[in-house]
């Protein structure tokens, strides 16, 4: 059974008329890493703060454990504090007038947890985060980084029912963004506590989360995996938003064995089949990723096309390719990508349809 | 690219260079010299003649006169005076953050009609304040009489009079300092450290205790330290409400020493009890600047913070009729008090209806001469002040940021120094400095006097504005104008003049607007002839005159609230005094 329950989530502003939220429906089972994912502005922050109790819908139902914690029809809402939760805030909001100990310590105070017991779980906690040594610095004696484990500490100490991180990262710069992202993997491991996770980059979604919300205009567009909203995204927007896409809009000329089979204008040879969820999609587009891209020698493959630009990324080239249906991306060795003027060949190893 | 500036009278290297090896003194250093000589006749020179007079028994060096107060008085005048200036201080801040909180963080109703009300005892002279509270209060004033009315006995709810009220017409006037001082950075917290003690478990008042406030303990303390500055100096409420009672702090004691023309060394004994009394001052002056130093807790934002307000649910209600019940107090009850008492045909006449009549301000203007003639006077010695001020404040800013003369700071000591002084003690170094001729020019009872020591007074509120604007004018934007090819004087012109210009216009006001009312100094430094409108109020409200006071204070109020109300709208809310 689910820990936390969104059903029919809404939120309206009073000044705005479109709601921020709108018939949000989730399910988060207990220990699950789920998060929300979407361009600024898609009610991400929204959603996050009615779980929190920051923000009162104005529609639906939020339940934790079977316990109702908003609900729109009656009005009833339970105030933050009583959700037993933890939040890390994008800013870190860590207290400048209070050591890294008091900081953590805090909720274990409002607990009346006792002087002793607060002590040890407190050494406990910042050793986890990596933070043992640190107890008597204030926070501006601290980095970017160090703040955020404090932050995060703080938000685990008191052993909350749900942990809600708002873009926790976004504030710390590449190299550190990266090792975060590793020491929350295994935080959420070790402490097996459930996670609800805010972010825009698609690739921190992709390789934390065991499932992502992709949230467009205030509607959860798609839930699932990172690996079925990566290949198999059920709109063009998730198509294009996760990741890099090539679309080709091309014709269904048939089905055979769960494959559509598919026909791209001025291409006489057959093409190979791709799968969709939907067998007869609105303006067929194929989607096909720049790793998915094959290249060989020039009339070897379906489509010509002349190199435009090769840009090295270090483990490999990625080649862009100008051919009569648009400009594709492909992904090419580190060592023998085609040079710029180069005349080449193009496959793919499978594609997937959308409505375009 | 090497840049190599040319040389000019704005670049301090070349200047000092310059002067070093030419004869001539540069124009710079000819400024300079002229800005030190006008500090030193409006500050150092008449304090001087404060301290040698302080030391001075019949001609002759001695420390008599520092005995005199404890001699006739004991303690009593010291402890009057602490205790209403701590005691207001305490009171004053906790509303003043209590309305900060409430304004700032909090959804409360009507929130638009607080905001404005709340400031408007910021705009009353605080001793139009005292009059209306008696008015309010006095054994005969519109409360206790009601109240003995409804409750049929002969004894008064609360008389005014003395210690309790002298502190409760001071809280109500300087609460807004604190509030002021604490709206800006109550607002600026960034509301994620509140969420994340709330998400923590803290219910919205633990929050309050345990985040909030302790944030913003360096601005409570520099709130503080500036009431508490305000209470020791200031004279008029005391005068108002203390007098009747024979309730002295030292302002007063110092006023009516002034005016003892029986007791010999009246004036050597006032100066003596002015130097007690800024050593007073100058305890909370020194905390305040090392208050100053210290940097202020840095309050994170982060882009996701969204200043969001607390809602009190229910509560905001009882938060509402608070917030009525101070305006109440504070602006609504004195303003109808003066305004009744204006309309009333004679003291101890109940208005009706029927009896209500404007004959005193008639008498006001066409039949107290000194009045319409107050009204010229202060117009027009605000309006110098403040031009002289606005003046010499951006040339002294000017001298302190942009060059890096040696003794720039000393002008803004100089600056500071009136500033940090109570107007009483101010009013008598005039008084000992400028008694007798200085260089075969008598200034003594003249309007002159006046203009001197409202000058040395103010500059300090224009300067702050200006200095202020112009240190935030990125050097960047007149090299770019450099580059440009602006020649430096034309840079200067055409880039820092208009982005200052609305900080000269704003220190002008915040010279002009005090000077209209001002009382301490002019209660000391007029004569027939010179008088202001704060002293006339003052002089018509000791005379007895109750209704015409009433009159009077009622016109200056309203004059000065239009004025600001004015101003605020010319400004679209930027400028408010
Ligand atoms: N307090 C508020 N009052 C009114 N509108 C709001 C408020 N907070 C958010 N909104 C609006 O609701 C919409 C969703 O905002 P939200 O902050 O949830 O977006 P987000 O997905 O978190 O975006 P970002 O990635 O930029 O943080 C936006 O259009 C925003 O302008
Ligand atoms: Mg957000």
């Amino acid at each position: 059974m689910a820990l936390l329950e969104l059903h029919q989530l809404e939120k309206a502003y009073d000044d705005s008329h479109v709601p921020a939220v709108r018939a949000l429906t989730l399910h988060i089972a207990r220990g699950e890493f789920v998060t929300l994912l979407g361009p600024s502005g898609c009610g991400k922050t929204t959603t996050l703060r009615m779980i929190a109790g920051f923000v009162k819908p104005t529609g639906g139902l939020i339940r934790l454990d079977g316990q109702v914690l908003a609900n729109a029809a009656n009005g009833a809402c339970v105030p933050p504090e009583a959700r037993g939760m933890g939040m890390v805030f994008q800013s870190y909001a860590v207290w400048p007038h209070m050591t890294v100990a008091a900081n953590v310590a805090y909720p274990l105070k409002l607990r009346r947890t006792p002087r002793a017991e607060i002590d040890r779980r407190v050494d406990a906690m910042l050793e986890l985060v990596g933070l043992g040594g640190f107890a008597k610095r204030f926070p501006s004696q601290l980095s970017g980084g160090q703040q955020q484990r404090v932050a995060l500490a703080r938000a685990l100490i008191a052993e909350p029912r749900v942990l809600l991180l708002d873009e926790p990262l976004s504030n710390l710069d590449a190299q550190l963004r990266e090792a975060m992202r590793g020491e929350l993997i295994d935080l959420h491991r070790r402490t097996g506590v459930t996670i609800v996770y805010v972010t825009h980059d698609q690739a921190e979604a992709l390789a934390m989360s065991d499932r992502v919300v992709i949230m467009q205009q205030g509607a959860a567009l798609q839930i699932g995996t990172p690996a079925e909203v990566y290949h198999r995204p059920t709109q063009r927007f998730i198509a294009e938003f996760i990741g890099a896409a090539n679309m080709l809009p091309c014709q269904v000329s048939g089905w055979s064995a769960g494959m559509a089979q598919i026909a791209l204008p001025g291409v006489d040879a057959p093409i190979h089949a791709a799968h969709a969820l939907d067998r007869t999609p609105d303006k067929p587009l194929l989607v096909v990723r720049p790793e998915q891209v094959r290249l060989h020698e020039a009339g070897a493959g379906w489509l010509d096309g002349t190199v435009l630009r090769r840009q090295f990324l270090g483990e490999a080239h990625e080649v862009s390719i100008e051919t009569a249906h648009g400009v594709l991306r492909a992904k090419a060795g580190a060592i023998d990508a085609p040079p710029r003027g180069a005349y080449v060949g193009i496959t793919w190893e499978t594609g997937w349809l959308v409505a375009g | 690219m090497q840049r190599v500036p040319p040389p000019t009278l704005y670049d301090s290297e070349h200047m000092r260079m310059n002067t070093a090896h030419s004869r001539r003194p540069s124009p710079l250093i000819l400024l300079f010299g002229l800005l030190l000589l006008v500090l030193v006749a409006l500050v150092v020179y008449p304090s001087a003649a404060l301290i040698q007079n302080s030391l001075t028994v019949n001609g002759r060096f001695g420390i008599e006169n520092y005995l005199y107060l404890f001699d006739q008085r004991g303690s009593a005048v010291i402890w009057n005076t602490l205790s209403v200036a701590l005691i207001t201080t305490v009171c004053a801040t906790a509303l003043g953050v209590a309305l900060a909180w409430l304004i700032g963080r909090v959804d409360v109703p009507l929130k638009a009609v607080w905001r404005v009300l709340l400031i408007v005892p910021y705009l009353i002279p605080p001793f139009i304040g005292a009059i209306a509270w008696v008015y309010l209060l006095s054994p005969v004033g519109y409360i206790n009489r009601f109240w003995m009315d409804i409750t049929g006995t002969r004894t008064p709810l609360f008389v005014i009079y003395g210690q309790a009220g002298t502190i409760l017409v001071m809280t109500l006037y300087s609460y807004p300092i604190a509030y002021l001082v604490m709206l800006g950075p109550m607002r600026q917290i960034s509301s994620a450290l509140e969420e994340a003690a709330r998400i923590s478990g803290a219910s919205a008042l633990r929050v309050l205790r345990d985040i909030t406030l302790p944030l913003l303990l360096p601005n409570m303390a520099a709130a503080a330290l500036l009431i508490f500055m305000a209470a020791l100096a200031n004279f008029g409420i005391p005068a108002v409400i203390g007098f009747p009672a024979r309730f002295f702090t030292l302002t007063n004691e110092i006023y009516v020493v002034i005016l003892n023309f029986d007791l010999p060394n009246n004036l050597q004994i006032a100066a003596a009890m002015s130097m007690q009394l800024v050593l007073i001052s100058i305890v909370p002056l020194l905390l305040l600047q090392r208050l100053g130093t210290g940097r202020t807790a840095a309050i994170v934002t982060g882009k996701s913070d969204q200043a969001l307000l607390l809602d009190l649910g229910v509560w905001k209600y009882a938060a509402a009729m608070f917030l009525a019940l101070i305006t109440l107090a504070a602006v609504i009850a004195p303003l109808l008090a003066i305004f009744a008492t204006s309309i009333t045909p004679a003291p101890g006449v109940r208005l009706t209806a029927a009896n209500a009549t404007l004959t005193h301000y008639q008498t006001l203007f066409f039949g107290i001469p000194k009045v319409p003639r107050a009204f010229f006077n202060s117009l027009m010695l605000a309006f110098s002040a403040a031009s002289v001020v606005a003046l010499l404040s951006v040339v002294i800013a000017w001298v302190t940021v942009r060059t890096r003369l040696p003794g720039r700071r000393l002008l803004e000591v100089l600056v500071m120094t009136p500033y940090a002084l109570p107007g009483t003690v101010t009013a008598l170094a005039f008084i000992l400095a400028f008694i007798r001729p200085v260089l075969g020019i008598s200034l003594y009872n003249t309007i002159w006097l006046l203009l001197l020591a409202y000058v040395a007074s103010f500059l300090a509120f224009g300067l702050r504005a200006v200095t202020g604007a112009l240190t935030n004018i990125d050097p960047a934007l007149e090299e770019a104008a450099r580059s440009a090819g602006a020649s430096p004087l034309r840079a200067f012109r055409d880039v820092v003049v208009p982005l200052v210009r609305a900080s000269i216009v704003a220190g002008w006001f915040l010279a002009f607007m005090p000077a209209l009312t001002e009382l301490t100094l002019s209660a000391l430094l007029f004569s027939v002839g010179n008088e202001t409108i704060g002293q006339v109020v003052f002089g018509l409200y000791q005379e007895g005159r109750f209704n015409p006071t009433a009159a009077l204070a009622f016109s200056v109020t309203i004059s000065v609230l239009l004025l600001s109300l004015l101003l605020s709208r010319l400004t679209g809310g930027r400028l408010l005094i």
